[in-house]
């Protein structure tokens, strides 16, 4: 009996589809993609975050919006682990991905750990004065919280918008504009940590 | 009174007269509303009020159409298939112009160009009056017969034009069915509407109420003194197998009016019309529209009556050979057909009736300007 | 008779909307039910994502289904517009279920989709839901309706001929309805149609994937759709070779043609995988066969034997024969010889009334018929077979990668791991054109493969259509062509907009695109 079994297969089917949903709810394995996130903050990793930039990119192409790139590195990181060790290390990495997760707009900008001591992050639609006002917050913040410790700079951030720096010279290819970005981005994050005090530099 | 075969084809052309008169009701106000788009909404936020007043509804209300042409290939599939192949060019022009409302509905809105949404607004209006003017066009070609023929297998064949179905008295059913239907749509949208848009309606309903029983009333008198009538002269058993080949019939002025002479009671149909058009006037001058709307519903079904009875039992009569025109004995589907569609209905109208009642219910109220602006990205 | 040029433009004008209006019913079909699916999971939980994706989605479904009811209407006009000799020769029974169609479905569907969209505020959670299910139950009502009407074109089962009305006449309705071609044939359709929802929506949530926007909103629509897309799959699957089964019992020679068979063989027969069917010569080139599969998948067993197109050709030309002698009898019982031996022999020879009317395309009288125009005939009931061979294979194709997506995309979900797949989200984002193309070429299968007839061994194609002139249907072809891609544009481009747009088309604010504006 052919209607039958159609009644029998959507029931099944839509129940399935329902249970399937409500079940991966309750496991909260649609908010979190687990195995890509850094483990210990919780935020993407450097692979990731490439390709993120790479579609922020190509969409910031189409929308002709500007964003900015920032890279955020905690100076305090070397000086913490080698007097107090790898726990205070992490605790102090933990503390301020938690600054920068709440000083930017969850769903909207892009928060990674670029590698053991730097963060970096996306601000889409920001022009360098406003990713620049983001980063002050993030430093001031930053001191606030961990520059009781004894060293001179906390955090340095160095700051690149895009399309500015991204392709100087008009439309580029996307992957080449990704190797510009990042590289205006990381000598304006070393001209900072030359800076005594830390703080920050825009290119 | 048992159900057989004679008194089911009787009962099939009661049910086709109920869904078009349903299609004319329901649908009806939603084509005057269209028509009156462009003149009584004057800026866009006006005209998103008149959409929105008929917008959650209208498509439910188009499927009386749709279902009254089903109904009408399953009961009288002869007349279903001389009719629609016949009048060609006509049912095209109608559902070409049917094709705007739906994507007139859903997607003029979406987009803010004013010149995207005044298309569609043109486009809205000839989906409410082209096919108003049409079906009125169709009713006064049926009143004069319409020129077709079968052959020996019963293949129907055509032998007029598109634009003789323009004639003089069919253009003039033309206007009594748009500005019944005008006057209908407005007198609903005065009832969702209030105050600029409201008196607008008010005004709309004098001018058309008026064009409407002036040309109701010339076309009435066109048909007892001007137009052919038929009637049949021989025909078989009435609850014999249907085969339109084997009648008589004759044409003769008048001959409409023979039903209206053997009974005298059918006289209150147009009678009504004309009353419960002028309590329509007077109702809406009044300030109380609800009624007013049940006053016009009763004036536009009264039409379709009127013509059904001067025409019955004829369904679609032949001008150029009359004895192979087709009427409600010799053109019905088969026993079983007329039975299994008549349980069907009797079982799913009344619950079509009362879900659409709920909806209406639920939809209920006057749509205001203030609501558009709340909700401009929701509402049509 | 009619010239060939009208039929040939009625049948061109027939299939252009009717495979025009199959873009949008599919969708319509599954997508209905996956808003029932989001907005019950709102209802369970209260999260307010689940109430803008049954919005969001919902929106995307109305764009559709207002084109969809449109192209629906051109196609019950035209059964009386176009088809008028058809209309009139099985109306009895064809028009019973699109009567019912409009009555018990199309009224549901209509009226409650304005509900749907506007009665968020003005009814509870649970009734809107209620709402919801039955929109959806109403939308696949009528496509039982619609493919009971059209199951009964290609097996026309409980109804007789009638020689006083001169047509079909229902005999038994419950026949009609529990025609087991419709049965297969409605099933089939809409797991094809549900097929078609989920993949709208995994490739559309699969791009705000790869774009990385709306990311916890697109996630969900992903896995509603692929697990509901997974079942559909299968059971469009398991399904589609049931209908092969089924036609293998009561459409016999359309499976011959589908799978290029010219011989009777040995059972069980082999499955032609590819070849080049040559109808000329009767036999395809450059076979690949699978031995045994055929015979089991149509059969179900390893004795039965699938008649070859050449022993049909043999059979059909006896058919016509009889035809012959059906028509001199029917002429004489239209003319008045309606005596009880006339009756009863015309009662044994009207199963092939049918294959006598093949012969008017000839001969206008049929019983004066030459040897040679029987031969003719009876080449005409075989159908053009290269076509049908391929596109049953293009479908067949499309129904397995689609189940490949499902069951990727369900795993990935299932694990949590869909941003790590992104090969996947591009595939699934490149498959969505797929359903489309096995539908339609579904469709080409179906009722292509029913030539020459209208409806199956009782009306010729030729002789259905009006009488109407060339020039008449050339203007009216050229009017459906250019208004149809003109909506079809404006549809696409509204489409597009706002599937590029997402959710924040809601202009809830929670989303991508409101939240970049404001933060610029």
């Amino acid at each position: 009996m052919w209607y039958f079994s159609w009644v029998l297969g959507v029931l099944l089917a839509c129940a399935f589809g329902i249970i399937n949903v409500l079940w991966l709810e309750a496991q909260e394995s649609l908010d979190q993609h687990s195995s890509v996130l850094d483990p210990l903050t919780k935020l993407i990793s450097r692979v990731e975050f490439l390709e993120a930039l790479e579609a922020t990119i190509e969409q910031c192409k189409t929308n002709r919006a500007p964003f900015s790139l920032l890279l955020v590195s905690l100076d305090a990181f070397k000086s913490i682990l080698d007097q107090e060790g790898n726990e205070s290390a992490n605790e102090s990495v933990l503390a301020a991905a938690d600054i920068i997760k709440r000083e930017t707009r969850r769903e909207i900008d892009t928060v990674a750990r670029y590698d053991a001591e730097t963060f970096a992050i996306i601000l889409p639609g920001a022009h360098a004065p406003a990713a620049e006002t983001i980063a002050r917050r993030i430093c001031d913040q930053a001191t606030a919280r961990l520059g009781s410790k004894a060293c001179e700079s906390v955090v340095s951030i160095g700051i690149a918008e895009y399309p500015k720096h991204g392709c100087p010279e008009g439309v580029g290819r996307v992957l080449e504009e990704v190797e510009a970005l990042l590289r205006a981005t990381d000598s304006t994050l070393k001209r900072a940590q030359r800076q005594d005090g830390g703080a920050l530099v825009c290119a | 009174m048992s159900l057989d075969y004679e008194t089911l084809k009787l009962v099939w052309w009661l049910f086709i007269g109920l869904l078009l008169i349903g299609f004319a009701i329901m649908d009806g106000f939603d084509m005057g509303v269209g028509t009156l788009l462009p003149f009584v909404g004057r800026t866009d936020e006006e005209r998103r009020v008149l959409l929105n007043a008929i917008g959650p509804t209208w498509e439910g209300n188009q499927v009386w159409f749709v279902t009254a042409g089903g109904a009408l290939f399953a009961a009288w599939p002869l007349v279903y298939a001389t009719a629609f192949s016949g009048l060609y060019f006509a049912l095209l022009l109608v559902l070409f112009a049917l094709f705007l409302r739906p994507v007139g509905f859903d997607y003029r809105s979406k987009l803010p160009d004013p010149r995207w949404r005044s298309a569609w607004d043109w486009g809205l209006f000839i989906g409410g009056a082209v096919p108003a003017v049409l079906f009125g066009v169709a009713f006064g070609n049926l009143l004069q017969g319409v020129p077709f023929h079968f052959d020996a297998d019963l293949r129907s064949y055509y032998t007029g034009s598109f634009w003789g179905l323009l004639n003089p008295f069919a253009l003039l059913a033309g206007i009594v069915s748009l500005s019944m239907l005008v006057m209908h749509g407005a007198v609903y949208l005065q009832m969702r509407t209030e105050a600029a848009i409201a008196e607008r309606c008010k005004k709309a309903i004098a001018i058309f109420a008026g064009i409407f029983l002036i040309s109701f009333a010339a076309a009435g008198l066109w048909t007892a003194f001007g137009i052919d009538g038929y009637s049949i002269t021989s025909i078989g058993a009435l609850d014999a197998d249907p085969n339109p080949l084997r009648k008589t019939v004759e044409q003769s002025t008048g001959a409409w009016l023979h039903n209206y002479a053997l009974f005298a009671w059918l006289w209150l149909i147009p009678t009504l019309v004309f009353v419960m058009t002028l309590l329509v006037v007077l109702l809406s001058r009044i300030g109380r529209p609800g009624i007013a709307f049940i006053g016009s519903s009763v004036a536009v079904a009264c039409v379709i009556l009127t013509a059904g009875f001067s025409m019955y039992p004829f369904l679609l009569p032949s001008s150029s050979v009359p004895s192979n025109s087709l009427t409600i004995w010799d053109s019905s589907s088969s026993f079983t057909t007329l039975k299994i569609m008549f349980w069907a209905t009797l079982f799913f109208l009344p619950i079509v009736i009362a879900y659409t009642s709920w909806v209406y219910r639920v939809l209920r109220g006057k749509i205001t300007v203030q609501e558009i602006r709340d909700n401009q990205h929701t509402a049509y | 008779m009619i010239s060939e040029e009208v039929v040939d433009l009625s049948r061109l004008q027939f299939a252009i909307t009717a495979l025009y209006h199959f873009l949008f019913v599919p969708l319509t079909l599954g997508l209905s039910f996956i808003l029932a699916i989001m907005e019950s999971v709102y209802v369970m939980t209260g999260k307010q994502i689940y109430k803008d994706m049954t919005r969001f989605w919902g929106k995307l479904f109305g764009i559709n289904f207002a084109l969809g009811v449109t192209t629906g209407l051109t196609l019950e006009f035209q059964f009386g517009t176009n088809w008028a000799y058809y209309s009139h020769y099985v109306g009895d029974v064809f028009g019973v279920p699109l009567a019912i169609e409009g009555l018990a479905a199309f009224f549901l569907e209509s009226t409650l989709i304005g509900l749907f969209f506007f009665g968020w505020d003005r009814i509870s959670r649970v009734q809107h839901l209620a709402v919801t299910w039955l929109l959806a139950l109403g939308v696949n009502l009528s496509a039982l309706m619609i493919l009971i009407a059209n199951g009964w074109m290609q097996n026309p089962v409980g109804a007789e001929f009638n020689f006083e009305t001169m047509r079909m006449e229902v005999s038994s309705f419950a026949d009609v309805v529990f025609n087991p071609a419709g049965q297969v044939k409605f099933v089939h359709t809409v797991a094809g149609g549900y097929c078609t929802g989920a993949m709208f929506v995994l490739s559309i949530s699969a791009y705000y994937l790869l774009k990385r926007r709306d990311q916890a909103f697109a996630v969900r629509s992903f896995t509603v759709a692929a697990g509901f897309g997974l079942a559909a799959a299968l059971s469009v699957i398991v399904l589609g070779d049931e209908s092969g089964y089924t036609d293998g019992k009561v459409q016999k020679l359309k499976v011959a043609a589908i799978e290029a068979e010219w011989e009777t063989e040995e059972p069980p027969a082999a499955f032609t995988v590819i070849g080049f069917p040559d109808q000329e010569k009767m036999e395809t080139r450059y076979a690949l066969r699978i031995p045994w599969v055929l015979g089991l998948i149509a059969t179900r067993s390893v004795d039965e034997p699938i008649i070859g197109l050449k022993d049909f050709l043999v059979q059909n030309e006896q058919r016509i024969r009889n035809g012959m002698i059906a028509y001199a009898l029917l002429q004489k019982l239209r003319n008045g010889e309606d005596d009880a031996e006339t009756r009863a022999r015309f009662k044994a020879y009207q199963k092939n009334l049918g294959y006598g009317l093949l012969l008017k395309k000839y001969t206008p009288n049929v019983i004066d018929a030459t040897e040679e125009q029987i031969t003719m005939a009876a080449r005409d009931t075989i159908p053009n077979v290269a076509p049908l061979f391929w596109t049953f294979r293009v479908m067949v194709a499309c129904g397995f990668i689609m189940l490949f997506v499902f069951a990727a995309s369900f795993y990935v979900c299932s694990t949590g791991t869909v941003m790590k797949h992104r090969w996947l989200l591009r595939l699934a984002l490149y498959c969505l054109p797929l359903p489309w193309i096995a539908s339609e070429m579904g469709w080409i299968v179906a009722e292509y493969g029913r030539q020459p007839w209208s409806i199956a061994e009782i009306l010729p194609t030729f002789m259905s259509a009006s009488s109407r002139s060339a020039g008449e249907l050339y203007l009216s072809l050229a009017g459906f062509i250019g208004f149809y891609t003109l909506l079809l544009v404006i549809e696409l481009f509204l489409m597009l907009k706002y599937a590029r747009l997402g959710p924040s088309s809601l202009h809830s604010g929670r989303y991508y695109h409101e939240k970049i504006g404001g933060a610029a």
